[in-house]
């Protein structure tokens, strides 16, 4: 019962999701099975050894060259038969056939660590540095289902496919055709299910969010309303920074805004997160030296989970629907909602100060903004860390009613073991926050404002998206109606006039 | 000269005259090398191997043009054209590129001559137009009979799979779209014959140890089965209720906005959604009581009730269904939905308010077969099916696809000849008499300059028998004299590809689909004329679309 269906799209929510994984394994294998529900997350299968084996309940979609090792054929970790592929084809042909190799992808050290006999957990950390990750399936812990392996042809040129919202879409149906994802992979993770509690979608959206938008469309089309929590990856970040001339950022916004309308749809609650190149300094738990894909998709993940936390406990009788909706759709705002968080937590933190906003990472500082809505997860606290957590809760939020979800301390994997601040600990406190404020009004404003400007100038980049104008002037329409769904008040008075010019 | 467009971009560039149809030209003729050694039963299979390990094998040109990442814009157009023909009647994708590889090739003999380009185009549109004529002129009409049909279907797996699973293969897909063929029309009305959907087949794959035991069943399986332990494995004489109707207990309702303000609220919730689906399930438990109710010392066999339903059915309706000794599949595939009706009889129903016995299928037997962690379910021995499957076996991933790959073929062929009423003699005999046909009487009467161009398409043509020669291993030259002298005194001539000699290829049963060669015509030339008649290519946007092309 209450089983959660795990998309994942593009390769850097494919980052994360394998974090998110080796986080869920960790619950599996540790003594936490009393608070984490396996089942929801993980679908069991019984080996013909006899052995009970847990394989994700995921469908990961991404370009064929960023699969790095892993593929259908050796998913369930049996490897690929040397012997057996060579002679394949003479059971069917009894003819020459010509082969074509590609150089076989060496597995990475860690896993030819674990291949050769278990490595403890201080060795972990040296052969998972950044430098040793090529891919994300270098440092999984899982293995998957075949069903659950979709690799995507990658295009001709991954730089030319980056916001172009048409192109992406196309891909999936042309995808679709060959693999009947509905009636195939995805129908079988469904109907080993009692009950579904929904779907949780982690996507890039500029390599992949044509593609994911008709998904979760065709998804919605044939399985009735899963409620969805959507992960969108967003790129352009700072977009108020995007020149109008600037043809390849202008395409991206507006992706990034077909995207948004679209999950606004389909998905129950949307989490933007923005890609790390746009995040403050303070994000990165001081390691400067360690900006890469493989560290920040650790942060990101441990958020994440923390977040959706409640859908896996035993327990807890929330789920995906109700908690989406009672963030934002039921106070009649727009179904969209921030993520931030502090990781880690210690007695010494300022956690107003610590609190970095992945959602709108550039806007904090400049502005004020208002609460509507908060649900925060706090994990291992100390008695000292809740009093400071209480006290800092006391002076910023004063009207609203929080939810706090109070758990253990989150289970340290990967990268974030060698963080300076949490070098050699097992698990760490952490706070991550899901909320609503005046922030996402500003960021539909600035999408609305952006791409108004650009139609305005009919700039080369607005042209070259293919999208008829009438359709773009109906995005701005959309997108300055979810603008006006939020509340005006105090400062929010001047922007709603500049939203009232947007409807001309 | 520079071309007036680098004038107003300087960062377009351009090709012109001469050397735009050489670029063309040269992507025809490189995309055609590396699909040639596919064609014919003689060609050679193509194994790809990527990094991750992961195995494709095809000689299908549909498959091997969308694995190979194609950059060249003249050869990735080319393939579009190709894939469009095997979309349009399923075959001829190497054909295709190899022609219009050779019809440029031919044209460039003449054009490096002086000729200009669209003369020759001319006499290419001159010569197709005359070549569809004769292919009327050369097709069989052919009686759909079984015999027939199963060389069709034997000459078409053959040149994916080896002969003895050909052999074997061919009844199995003829006898499936003979049992999917919709019954013809009245004679008397003025009604079409509707066309066969091959959708009406199912394809389930199901990983085993030997090829030889792909199978036609005639009902319908599916990959998975009953999810409580209590459910009957196996039933006989059953009724079958095909379903659309959610017996989830759903509490997705609260989704729209709608909160609980209390336990109690949300308790009183639950129980009202539960008793809502309860009596959803037991409308088919009456149904079923009403039908298989036997008096105790019945002779009658006795009846059983199966439900097939494409939405979810939880674990409470479950359990209840497997009290009353139902047996319920859960979550089947879409297109099932309509086969099973097709299968079974009976009527998909979108609710259960008014299920009468009328409704409901009937099959002789239903069981579930586990093999490992997979289950299937069997729906066998039913009264009139309109609609089966073919079950395909094999020990691993790439061989299932490879015969899934054939079936897909031997089926469009079968599917074409019965439509066509009709069959084109195979092994090249088509081509070899297309091309003396148009340098004979075609030239003839061409007029002035086209000519050229109807010389140039009746040797292009020749690419077909040349490179069934070439891929069974025979001289070129030799195979195409010998064809053309044969041809020459009248007969209708193929190459025999265990001998390299002329033969009749109509007797040893070798036949093409009529479409499909009529579809390569038209698209072959098409393309050929428009990469003819390209006078300048331009390339910009995208570099403006390049990060240093930003500022």
């Amino acid at each position: 019962m209450r089983e959660i269906l795990y998309l994942q799209a593009g390769n850097y929510s494919n980052y994360v999701g394998t974090h998110f994984w080796n986080t869920q394994r960790e619950y599996a294998i540790t003594d936490k099975g009393d608070q984490v529900d396996d089942n929801i997350s993980f679908t069991q299968r019984h080996d013909p050894d006899g052995t009970d084996h847990l394989y994700p309940r995921a469908i990961i979609f991404d370009w064929k060259d960023n699969f790095g090792t892993l593929s259908q054929s050796n998913a369930l970790g049996t490897g690929t038969n040397e012997t057996q592929s060579s002679d394949a084809s003479s059971i069917l042909w009894d003819r020459p056939v010509d082969e074509f190799r590609q150089t076989r992808i060496a597995a990475s050290t860690y896993h030819a660590k674990i291949e050769e006999d278990s490595l403890d957990q201080s060795q972990t950390a040296v052969f998972t540095q950044p430098g040793n990750i090529r891919y994300w399936s270098d440092y999984s812990h899982v293995y998957c289902l075949p069903r659950s392996i979709q690799r995507v042809p990658s295009p001709p040129s991954p730089e030319g496919f980056e916001g172009n919202w048409k192109q992406s879409q196309d891909q999936f149906w042309r995808y679709n055709e060959d693999n009947d994802l509905m009636d195939t992979s995805i129908r079988l993770f469904l109907e080993e299910c009692d009950n579904i509690q929904g779907v949780q979608l982690i996507n890039d959206v500029s390599t992949f969010g044509g593609f994911s938008e008709v998904l979760l469309t065709q998804l919605k089309d044939e399985f009735m309303n899963v409620p969805t929590f959507a992960f969108p990856i967003l790129s352009t970040g700072a977009f108020h920074e995007v020149d109008i001339e600037d043809n390849r950022g202008t395409c991206q916004v507006i992706n990034e805004a077909l995207y948004l309308r679209g999950v606004a749809e389909h998905a129950t609650l949307s989490i933007p997160i923005h890609a790390p190149q746009n995040w403050p300094e303070k994000a990165w738990l001081g390691s400067h030296n360690t900006k890469s894909a493989y560290f920040s998709s650790s942060i990101i993940s441990a958020h994440v989970e923390s977040v959706t936390f409640f859908s896996r406990a035993k327990r807890i009788q929330e789920d995906i629907g109700i908690v989406g909706a009672q963030l934002s759709t039921a106070d009649g705002l727009p179904p969209f909602a921030e993520i931030s968080g502090v990781i880690p937590v210690d007695k010494s933190t300022n956690i107003g100060h610590s609190l970095v906003n992945f959602t709108v990472p550039t806007l904090e500082r400049s502005q004020k903004h208002i609460l509507y809505s908060v649900r925060d997860v706090v994990r291992g606290f100390g008695s000292l860390d809740q009093q400071n957590y209480r006290s800092w809760m006391g002076e910023t939020v004063t009207r609203l009613e929080p939810e706090i979800l109070q758990t253990f301390g989150f289970p340290l994997t990967g990268p974030l073991r060698t963080a300076s601040p949490l070098h050699g600990s097992d698990t760490a406190s952490t706070l991550s926050r899901l909320s609503t404020s005046s922030n996402l009004e500003h960021m539909f404003k600035n999408y609305a404002s952006f791409i108004e400007a650009s139609l305005r100038r009919r700039t080369a980049g607005v042209m070259s998206m293919g999208i008829d104008t009438d359709d773009i002037r109906e995005l701005i329409n959309d997108l300055w109606s979810a603008h006006d769904r939020y509340p005006t008040n105090g400062e929010g008075s001047d922007l709603g006039n500049n939203g009232g010019s947007g409807d001309e | 000269m520079s071309s007036s467009i680098e004038l107003i971009n300087p960062k377009a560039e351009s090709v012109r005259r001469a050397a735009a149809l050489q670029v063309n030209t040269t992507g025809a003729v490189g995309l055609a090398n590396v699909v040639k050694g596919n064609l014919g039963p003689r060609g050679t299979l193509k194994m790809l191997v990527d990094g991750a390990g992961q195995i494709k094998i095809t000689k299908d040109g549909k498959v091997l043009l969308s694995e190979m990442q194609i950059q060249n814009p003249t050869a990735a157009m080319v393939a579009r054209t190709a894939v469009a023909q095997d979309d349009q009647v399923g075959d001829g994708t190497t054909s295709v590129v190899l022609l219009v590889g050779e019809l440029l090739k031919q044209a460039e003999r003449y054009t490096s001559e002086g000729v200009h380009p669209t003369v020759i185009a001319e006499g290419f549109d001159l010569a197709k137009k005359e070549a569809l004529k004769f292919l009327d002129d050369f097709k069989v009409p052919m009686k759909a009979d079984r015999e027939t049909l199963i060389n069709i279907a034997h000459t078409s797996l053959a040149t994916k799979i080896n002969v003895g699973l050909a052999k074997k293969l061919a009844a199995d897909v003829v006898d499936a779209v003979l049992t999917i063929r919709p019954p013809p029309p009245p004679a008397d009305s003025e009604q079409f014959q509707s066309p066969i959907d091959l959708h009406m087949i199912e394809i389930m794959k199901m990983q085993h140890r030997t090829a030889s035991e792909t199978q036609l069943i005639r009902g319908l399986v599916l990959d998975h089965g009953a999810r409580h332990p209590d459910m009957p494995k196996r039933v006989e004489n059953a009724f079958i209720l095909t379903l659309n109707v959610s017996l989830e207990y759903e509490k997705t309702e609260v989704n729209s906005g709608f909160f609980y303000s209390s336990a109690e609220q949300r308790e009183k919730l639950v129980e009202s959604e539960r008793r809502f689906t309860d009596a959803k399930v037991k409308k088919i438990i009456e149904l079923k009581n009403l039908v298989c109710d036997q008096a105790v010392d019945s002779k009658e066999k006795r009846k059983s009730f199966v439900v097939i339903n494409q939405k979810g059915i939880d674990p409470m309706s479950l359990d209840l269904l497997a009290k009353n000794g139902v047996f319920a599949l859960r979550r089947a595939k879409r297109r099932n939905m309509e086969r099973l009706q097709l299968v079974c009889g009976g009527s998909a129903q979108n609710s259960v308010d008014d299920l009468t016995p009328d409704v409901l299928g009937w099959a002789g037997l239903v069981y579930e077969h586990t093999l490992g962690e997979e289950k299937y379910t069997f729906v066998e021995d039913v009264k009139d099916p309109k609609s089966v499957t073919l079950l395909i076996k094999g020990p691993n991933v790439h061989t299932t696809q490879q015969i899934q790959d054939a079936l897909r073929d031997g089926l469009r062929a079968v599917k074409n000849a019965i439509e066509d009423k009709a069959l084109i003699p195979g092994a090249g005999a088509f081509e070899v008499a297309c091309s003396a046909h148009l340098s004979g009487p075609v030239k003839k009467t061409a007029k002035g300059r086209a000519k050229m161009g109807v010389q140039a398409f009746a040797d292009a043509v020749l690419i077909i028998p040349k490179t069934l020669a070439a891929n069974g291993g025979f001289d070129v030259q030799d195979v195409v004299v010998a064809l053309q002298d044969e041809q020459a005194d009248g007969n209708v001539v193929g190459i025999d590809l265990q001998s390299g000699e002329p033969f009749d290829p109509t007797v040893e049963g070798i036949w093409d689909n009529y479409r499909v060669k009529r579809q390569m015509l038209h698209s072959c030339s098409v393309i050929a004329i428009n990469l003819l008649s390209t006078d300048e290519i331009l390339r910009a946007g995208r570099s403006s679309l390049k990060p240093d092309g930003a500022q």
